[in-house]
């Protein structure tokens, strides 16, 4: 489990990533889905979230069907980050 | 009914149609691979033009080294040079158009490294390169014409669209302001119905329509950002493919109307045409093309095929049926509309694969296809369908759909991405010139890269060449798109006896007659006399007089909506959100749209919410969605939709500008000019110009055209020609400039208009 600080600063990179503007980090539940119903994203915004982990992380994925396990809630985010970052 | 008198190609595989049909013919493919570079750190697989092989060729026609030229111009007029030669008109007539197909045109102007492709590439953009400038008002007189050719113009922004299509019109001493299609990977379809629509209405007598792009770091890191792009060669409708391959060429068609087709006899000039086939008496002519959006998403194409479904019932004539799946409702499976397919994607896995997701294949369709009688006679005369088959997954599983639910399953089916790959704004005209030429040939072209079937309705698809049935002298050529868009458009070989022949056409009846013995010699101006003289009916229909029912103004600073200034606060970007909070309040995906997309969007919002006010007997005064100004709830913000169209009302979006996207294109390059040289994906979307009229077709279900157009200036009369040709009667349209250059700068002037 990624502890808190980087959970929070996932749900902000998030945010400001796919431009949730009327959320808060706080709005958002770490282990709520992020896909489907939850924050009404949709497979451009996973294409940003890969952005995302290569710019800000240093993580390249090797298959883009990875995201799909990754991206399933900012809890999984935040593990894989933790588990997987070069910078 | 337009006429095709000459044609051209430059790609890969050679200059010249029968050197590009010959080297397809024998199999061959440009496509391979190239390494990774520091700025392109991922490789890729492409076909590639490699330029400096094309210098003796620029130099022959004045675009040298030293010409100023950029890479784009130099295509585009050396491909069109040999055809309107072929052709034998007079391109500086004031009876001629130029229409140039094209989705980023001189894109690689931003780019200071472009190294990628040929190196003299580099250096030639590197020369013309232009400060940024205001946008443009272009005067486009034709100056000194031939004499001055070499060098181009010294126009404002060569950067936008509307420009680069001015410099190769100009090159030509054409007088007309050229217009741009940039309607994304339909844009070549579209630029030949629109060259149709032109010449129908007899607003011009011969159409020059190119299609060019220009692959470069910009274009191949957006696709590689969508992760759209395969590391191989691409396998269309194979079980195995995995993306597209990027590819380069420019292609030109010369159409002339069938009123004042000029029977030239070009081989006492020394000229051998190979495809126009007017040696042998026979003419490539189209009547019917189409183009519908699918309101579905803005980079993922309708699953059970709806737009494309919907651009072949148009074109032939075909009864319309909805979608009616097994066990889902709707036309779109509800499972599409939280995950969207991507359209390019290896991504779309992310979302769910085609498979587990995708709606139940239409199995009863090939018992109860759409056709009706009347247009029985026009499909048993195709040969083939040559359809977009990008070899992504989520295009090639769509096209099955729409193709199955016209019908159209038992008909040969091909795609040319794997000789050439993906050449974007080319692609329309070079795959139409390539389908010509396989008629004229008897041959049924094999899709290289096929092998085993991969899509859920499967198509008579084969990797080999095969034989024209006997008697089949016509071909649909299917293109989908970014923004929703799809195109289809019928081209007929007839066969042209001295007295006259016919176009069948979707209503099975006779729209045109070749009168050929009125035909002789004449120079275009006469020609022009001739025809409105003899202007038949048709044409006359198709100028219907447009009705504004509502316009609205959006400056950085304010809005006019139907002469009323309306409240709002802020300037600029905070203007906009302003006017959204306002008065929309309840679509999210606002947020998520780059500047170009939300002005267009506010300013059909404010135009569908005052034609909703009128229709409620409301007045003119638009009131914001709650009474602090603000959107109190998503739900009070709904409550306005209830006087929208309905679903099934027909209306098209047809915006304008002169810039394109370059806003868009500036942002995006300098994502990829940073230190990871990681380019935005949903940035690289928002790239094309057309996002925004897509954006507004998903918001309100509109299933009919979506078309952008770049022209130099906002000229309005213009503008209404070109939307009344596209509308039938009774029939309206959200159009109008929409110029955004910048977060805080923009400009739009947007209709409801009804033919």
């Amino acid at each position: 489990m990624a502890n808190e600080q980087l959970i929070l600063e996932v749900k902000e990179k998030v945010i400001k990533a796919v431009n949730l503007v009327d959320l808060n980090p706080e709005d958002i539940d770490a282990q709520a889905p992020i896909f489907g119903e939850g924050l009404g994203l949709d497979s451009i915004d996973a294409l940003e979230f890969i952005l995302l982990l290569e710019r800000d992380y240093g993580i390249k994925l090797k298959n883009p069907a990875e995201g799909k396990q990754i991206f399933k809630s900012i809890a999984t985010m935040a593990d894989y980050i933790e588990k997987n970052r070069t910078k | 009914m337009i006429v095709k008198l000459a044609d051209n190609i430059i790609s890969p595989l050679g200059v010249g149609t029968r050197e590009n049909y010959e080297a397809v013919k024998a199999g061959r493919s440009a496509l391979r691979s190239y390494p990774a570079t520091d700025l392109l750190p991922t490789g890729y697989f492409a076909s590639l033009i490699d330029d400096s092989v094309l210098e003796p060729l620029y130099a022959s026609l004045g675009l040298g080294q030293e010409s100023g030229y950029t890479v784009f111009e130099k295509r585009c007029i050396a491909c069109a040079a040999a055809a309107i030669r072929e052709a034998g008109i007079d391109p500086s007539s004031d009876r001629a158009i130029f229409i140039i197909s094209t989705t980023k045109a001189n894109v690689e102007l931003l780019d200071g490294h472009a190294d990628v492709g040929s190196g003299e590439k580099a250096s030639a953009d590197a020369e013309s390169k232009v400060s940024a400038d205001s946008l443009p008002g272009c005067h486009h007189s034709v100056g000194a014409g031939c004499a001055d050719r070499a060098r181009p113009d010294a126009l404002p922004d060569r950067r936008t669209p509307a420009s680069a299509a001015l410099q190769v019109s100009r090159y030509f001493g054409n007088p007309n302001t050229s217009l741009v299609v940039s309607n994304a990977c339909i844009s070549g379809l579209a630029a030949q119905i629109e060259a149709m629509r032109l010449l129908d209405a007899g607003t011009y007598d011969y159409a020059i329509v190119i299609g060019a792009d220009v692959v470069g770091r910009f274009v191949i890191s957006g696709f590689q950002s969508l992760k759209a792009l395969s590391t191989e060669q691409c396998r269309p409708f194979d079980a195995a493919r995995c993306g597209l391959n990027l590819g380069e060429a420019a292609a030109c068609i010369v159409y002339a109307s069938s009123r004042i087709f000029p029977f030239q006899d070009t081989s006492e000039e020394g000229h051998e045409p190979f495809s126009a086939g007017r040696d042998s008496g026979k003419l490539w002519t189209s009547c019917s093309g189409a183009v519908c959006n699918d309101a579905n998403h803005i980079s993922g194409p309708s699953r059970t095929g709806e737009g494309s479904y919907r651009a072949l019932v148009k074109t032939l004539g075909l009864e319309y049926r909805p979608w009616q799946p097994g066990t889902e409702t709707g036309q779109d499976s509800p499972a599409s509309a939280q995950a969207p397919a991507d359209l390019s994607s290896a991504s779309a896995s992310l979302a769910s694969p085609a498979s587990a997701q995708a709606p139940a294949p239409p199995a009863a369709a090939s018992a109860e296809t759409s056709a009706n009688p009347a247009a029985q006679p026009l499909l048993d005369d195709i040969a083939f369908v040559n359809v977009h088959g990008t070899s992504t997954l989520y295009n090639d599983e769509m096209e099955s759909f729409a193709l199955t639910r016209a019908g159209l399953q038992n008909t040969p089916v091909n795609t040319l991405k794997g000789y050439f790959g993906h050449t974007l704004g080319a692609a329309g005209v070079l795959e139409t010139i390539l389908s010509m030429a396989a008629v004229e040939d008897g041959t049924v072209l094999g899709t290289r890269g096929f092998e085993n079937n991969g899509v859920s309705n499967p198509l008579k698809i084969s990797p080999s060449h095969g034989k024209i049935e006997d008697g089949r002298h016509s071909f649909v050529k299917l293109l989908s798109g970014f923004g929703g868009c799809n195109a289809a458009m019928l081209f007929r070989l007839e066969s042209m006896s001295p007295a006259s022949t016919s176009c069948v056409t979707a209503e099975g009846v006779e729209r045109n007659t070749l009168k050929t013995s009125n035909l002789c010699k004449i120079d275009a101006a006469k020609c022009s006399i001739d025809f409105q003289e003899n202007a038949d009916n048709h044409a006359v229909a198709l100028h219907a007089n447009l009705s504004r029912l509502h316009s609205v103004e959006i400056t950085v600073d304010g809005v006019v909506l139907d002469g009323n200034k309306l409240q709002t606060e802020g300037a600029g970007a905070a203007l906009l959100e302003n006017i959204y909070r306002r008065y929309v309040g309840d679509w999210p995906k606002f947020f998520k749209m780059d500047p170009l997309a939300r002005l267009g969007f506010l300013a059909s919002e404010l135009l569908l919410k005052a034609e909703a006010n009128e229709q409620r007997g409301e007045g003119n005064m638009l009131l914001p969605i709650s009474g602090q100004g603000l959107a109190s709830s998503p739900a009070a913000a709904g409550a306005q939709h209830d006087c929208r169209l309905r679903e099934t009302d027909p209306r098209a979006v047809i915006l304008f500008n002169s810039s394109g996207s370059l806003a868009d294109d500036l942002n995006y390059q300098k994502g990829i000019d940073g230190p990871d040289h990681l380019g935005s994906p949903s940035l690289f979307v928002y790239t094309l110009p057309n996002i925004v009229t897509g954006e507004i077709a998903i918001r309100n279900k509109y299933y009919s055209e979506t078309s952008f157009y770049c022209i130099p200036q906002p000229d309005e009369a213009l503008m209404e020609k070109i939307v009344s040709q596209s509308i039938p009667s009774g029939q309206s349209a959200i159009a109008g400039w929409c110029e955004c250059s910048g977060e805080n700068d923009f400009y739009a002037k947007m209709f409801i208009l009804v033919s």
